[in-house]
């Protein structure tokens, strides 16, 4: 966890308002939400914060007798959002500083990123394609099978919101 | 293709006598009844950025082919032009019918400021309120509750919003669109329904205007953005939520809707909601929605 992060732009798209973030992957159509812990997390992250210095102001901020649990809830968050692409690992940054733009709940909660599918089915309606140095009416090799589900995101801390 | 494209359109129809030089001109025309194929498609300089592909590196010109209903679109950012062409018309999807031009209007309003809305928009006088949510939530039914009860009507699904600074939301569509089965609450709506050619949407079209001339508007001036929810609560009820559950409900289904989805749109849409108090809906009794946002308006 010492790389620091940057966000992905080239893929999603994210929007603070008060104390929540929204993020949307342009290319899937998934969103995810995220409040409190998380939020807070996530903006040091894009901020450029790796995640040991991540960890190390959160167990500031709850004492040392949440290390563990901050440890592993940390690790499997920021894994999550590798994963989902949201995130990007970077080899230098500027050294920052962790600041709670989004203040943390009094007692600690797991950071929590709730995912949302619902949209993928308007992806998969009509498609729509770029035009490119072939031309038009020029149809991809391959077409997205109907129903096809979003690809699963690892790790404890994302969890599947309903429809 | 007339047939296809301007019912949804009928109630901006003005008299080209009169008209000051428009502000966008599209060249639309149908490859079947015409017999005349899309432009040449050489194209020698292509670049992808924030915006979605474009046919130019100077970001001027924009190109979308939708490959199962045959439609290509074209967009000339400098001069307002856009070029149309179908494969056949007559075949075009139902939702086409309900919503023509869709991608060329969203390209000309992105390049003057304006965002693409998925939402209802209905109100009194100058006012208005809309409706976010994705299907099901109620949106349909309750933006053809109060066009039914005599309130104006900017549309039901999509909308273009302009920041003039505060958001102002303009009609493009004079439709209406139900499930059968919410249709058949409205008998006066389901026998002016038609579905051409049905779609995995499954939503008949009401083309409006004829109907209900003097309640479509050009524009109104949201006051908030709604909600709404279906409860089985007897009275419909309104309770403030937060501007980020106002975006959630309109970000991802109004990015979803449009070729490209890019963060340009979603600061829009941020902009909006930030704009707006947000509101739940929660619906009850099909009798006192209406009443219960015209209360909510006129509380001011």
């Amino acid at each position: 966890m010492q790389q620091p992060y940057r966000f992905n732009d080239s893929r999603a798209a994210y929007e603070q308002i008060e104390e929540e973030v929204l993020i949307i992957d342009l290319e899937t159509g998934t969103y995810y939400s995220l409040r409190e812990t998380a939020a807070a997390l996530w903006l040091n992250a894009v901020a450029g914060a790796p995640g040991d210095l991540l960890a190390h102001a959160l167990i500031a901020h709850y004492g040392e007798s949440n290390r563990d649990l901050i440890t592993h809830d940390l690790a499997a968050f920021l894994d999550g959002l590798l994963e989902a692409g949201l995130l990007v690992p970077i080899e230098d940054a500027p050294v920052v500083a962790v600041t709670w733009a989004v203040p943390l709940p009094a007692t600690y909660r797991a950071p929590v990123v709730e995912r949302y599918d619902d949209m993928q089915a308007l992806l998969l309606i009509d498609p729509i394609h770029d035009v490119d140095m072939t031309g038009w009416p020029a149809l991809p090799a391959a077409k997205p099978a109907a129903g096809e589900p979003a690809a699963g995101v690892p790790g404890q801390a994302m969890q599947r919101a309903g429809r | 293709m007339a047939q296809a494209l301007f019912p949804a359109l009928a109630h901006l129809a003005i008299d080209s006598a009169h008209a000051a030089a428009p502000d966008l001109r599209i060249v639309a025309w149908d490859g079947e009844e015409s017999g005349v194929q899309p432009p040449a498609s050489d194209l020698t300089a292509v670049e992808e950025n924030s915006q979605g592909r474009v046919l130019d590196p100077n970001t001027r010109f924009y190109g979308r082919f939708n490959a199962d209903s045959g439609m290509l679109s074209l967009f000339d950012s400098a001069t307002g032009t856009g070029v149309y062409w179908t494969r056949c018309a007559r075949l075009l999807p139902t939702y086409v019918w309900g919503a023509p031009l869709l991608t060329l209007f969203h390209w000309w309003g992105n390049c003057r400021g304006m965002v693409m809305v998925h939402a209802g928009c209905i109100g009194v006088g100058t006012q208005g309120l809309l409706l976010a949510g994705k299907g099901g939530s109620g949106k349909s039914t309750t933006t053809l509750l109060c066009l039914r009860a005599g309130m104006r009507y900017v549309g039901d699904d999509y909308c273009l919003v302009g920041f003039a600074p505060q958001p102002v939301a303009y009609s493009l569509y004079s439709v209406g669109k139900l499930t059968r089965e919410h249709l058949r609450n409205f008998p006066d709506l389901e026998r002016i329904s038609t579905d051409p050619n049905p779609d995995p949407f499954n939503k008949p079209v009401c083309f409006l205007a004829a109907h209900f001339p003097q309640q479509m508007a050009a524009r109104l001036e949201p006051r908030a953005i709604l909600l709404p929810r279906v409860t089985d609560q007897a009275a419909t009820t309104l309770r403030p939520t937060s501007r980020m559950a106002a975006l959630r409900a309109l970000a991802p289904s109004s990015l979803f809707q449009l070729p490209d989805p890019s963060a340009t749109t979603l600061a829009s849409l941020s902009r909006l909601a930030q704009a707006l108090p947000a509101v739940e809906l929660h619906l009850g009794a099909l009798e006192t929605v209406v009443p219960a946002l015209r209360d909510y308006l006129a509380a001011g």
